[in-house]
């Protein structure tokens, strides 16, 4: 499902906040998405281990988020069991503006899984 | 005739611990022709991967099970924790032949199962010795009545564990460099469409599932890395299955008067100590120690002590070892003494089957006398 976080212009950067429950390495980018664009644009990601929460604050001035879509892509390992959990949490300063996470089990060794924020002014 | 007895055992039990298939997958290509070989490539990959990825790296037990299990080696083998693992043993009956189990075992890591998702390395490593501590119960059944005869319950704490998973830099650094090329393919499928026209298309009902559809090509890239992946970690096992241990566990364990399984009282405690160390790439010697209280059959506690050497041959899925132990019993006048030898062989990646024989001096006016002891041990699929 699409969240949509709502963002203050004035606010300050807007942060992303991913982590990758049970200790299960993984792997994400970020893209910004844009009415009518074929290809999104690319925003960075990092690796996740450990458990630990991996921080990047998004590039752009916060103004030009109006409107676009933000799509995280998260691929997780099965290192440790089957189960995997990651998430997605979006802060402005110290507020959360919008959250979502997957809890699910495979029996693959790897496994994508992707998350869409609407971004928009409040 | 015994051998095929050996295998069916251990092929029943391997199929019992295989893994369920058809959990979540991504979303089904768009056209039929498509959608067969997602399903084939899908199928393939899911013969083997989670099972396979487990880094369990050397055969669990606990000190419950050694217990009842009435095991003559002194030595606790020292293993990574673990969530759950259970053992079951003495296949072979008093005379020799192949039998139905009489000893059951389970052992779990509390801590380690109940923080789940949310346990960070960090937290891990500032408190392994609660992570590591695991509790271990363990039954000996009546080869006829099949009610239990003897109960244990242990304790079981790793000080020491260079092979641990969850602290495993090099393991985890392969890990990610395999999943940075599976993640260029989930990200090229995730980004191959704009989601806008969709959300406009249905604001209220625009449900995109988390799951990234992949079409036949990328699938398979996908199952190939897979394999790749299982391949690293397997790699990875062989290098470790020796590494350093250090661990301490004791056990209590209580004994039935009759077949029914009533009327339980202690009948021993123990206390093992057992340190392993690599010798080379392909060699672990162990070093153990065993203190003991036993209650004889006149009701009289006996104290007991025991000092085994073990050294381990091979690689991570067959070796061989073999054993001396000298020991002492209060009140004896003979020094119990113990030469064993045998192979282990990993059935699956969760099932080890374990042979072992030997000579072992028990009373004074005894000689020798053989013991043959055929085990498996496994891992419980794990609820994370």
């Amino acid at each position: 499902m699409v969240q949509t976080a709502r963002y203050q212009p004035s606010g300050g950067p807007i942060e992303v906040h991913a982590v990758s429950g049970f200790m299960q390495p993984a792997v994400y980018t970020l893209h910004l998405w844009t009415k009518g664009e074929d290809r999104p644009e690319d925003l960075g990601g990092g690796v996740l281990l450990g458990g630990d929460v991996n921080v990047s604050a998004l590039p752009l001035p916060t103004s030009r988020y109006a409107g676009r879509i933000l799509q995280a892509v998260v691929t997780v390992s099965l290192l440790n069991g089957k189960r995997y959990a990651p998430a997605i949490r979006l802060l402005q300063g110290t507020r959360e503006i919008g959250a979502d996470g997957v809890e699910k089990t495979t029996t693959r060794a790897s496994i994508g899984v992707q998350f869409l924020f609407l971004l928009e002014e409040e | 005739m015994r051998a095929h007895w050996l295998l069916a055992t251990v092929t029943v039990a391997a199929v019992l611990v295989a893994p369920a298939t058809g959990a979540q997958d991504p979303a089904a290509p768009p056209d039929d022709s498509a959608a067969v070989k997602a399903r084939e490539a899908r199928q393939v990959a899911d013969a083997t991967p989670i099972y396979e990825l487990r880094a369990d790296f050397t055969v669990p037990e606990g000190p419950a099970f050694k217990l009842v299990e009435l095991d003559e080696s002194a030595i606790l083998r020292p293993t990574s924790v673990r969530e759950l693992a259970m053992s079951v043993a003495d296949f072979t009956g008093e005379d020799g032949n192949i039998s139905l189990p009489s000893a059951i075992g389970l052992e779990a890591a509390p801590w380690l199962l109940a923080q789940g998702r949310d346990l960070t390395r960090k937290t891990y490593k500032d408190r392994q010795l609660l992570y590591r501590f695991r509790v271990s119960v363990a039954a000996k059944l009546d080869p006829d009545t099949r009610q239990p005869t003897a109960l244990a319950i242990g304790f079981r704490e790793t000080f020491l564990d260079d092979a641990d998973v969850r602290l495993d830099d090099t393991l985890e650094q392969r890990v990610i460099a395999n999943l940075l090329q599976q993640h260029k393919v989930y990200a090229a499928a995730a980004t191959s469409t704009n989601p806008f026209p969709q959300l406009e298309a249905g604001a209220d009902t625009f449900e995109p599932s988390h799951d990234i559809p992949l079409s036949p090509d990328q699938q398979a890239e996908v199952d190939r890395l897979d394999r790749e992946l299982v391949q690293a970690i397997k790699q990875r096992q062989e290098e470790t299955w020796n590494k350093r241990r250090l661990e301490l566990a004791l056990g209590f364990s209580g004994q039935s008067n009759d077949e029914s399984g009533g009327g339980l009282r202690s009948q021993a405690g123990q206390v093992w100590i057992a340190f392993g160390q690599p010798l080379g790439a392909h060699a672990q010697w162990l070093l153990g120690g065993r203190f003991s209280s036993t209650r004889d059959t006149t009701g009289d506690i006996r104290t007991g002590a025991a000092a085994s050497t073990r050294l381990y041959v091979g690689t991570q899925d067959y070796k061989g070892f073999v054993e001396v132990q000298a020991g002492y019993e209060q009140d004896q006048q003979y020094t119990p003494w113990f030469l064993n030898s045998g192979g282990e062989v990993r059935v699956t990646n969760s099932v080890w089957a374990q042979l072992s024989s030997g000579v072992e001096q028990a009373a004074e006016t005894r000689r020798g006398r053989l013991t043959t002891r055929l085990s498996l041990r496994t891992a419980l699929p794990r609820a994370q």
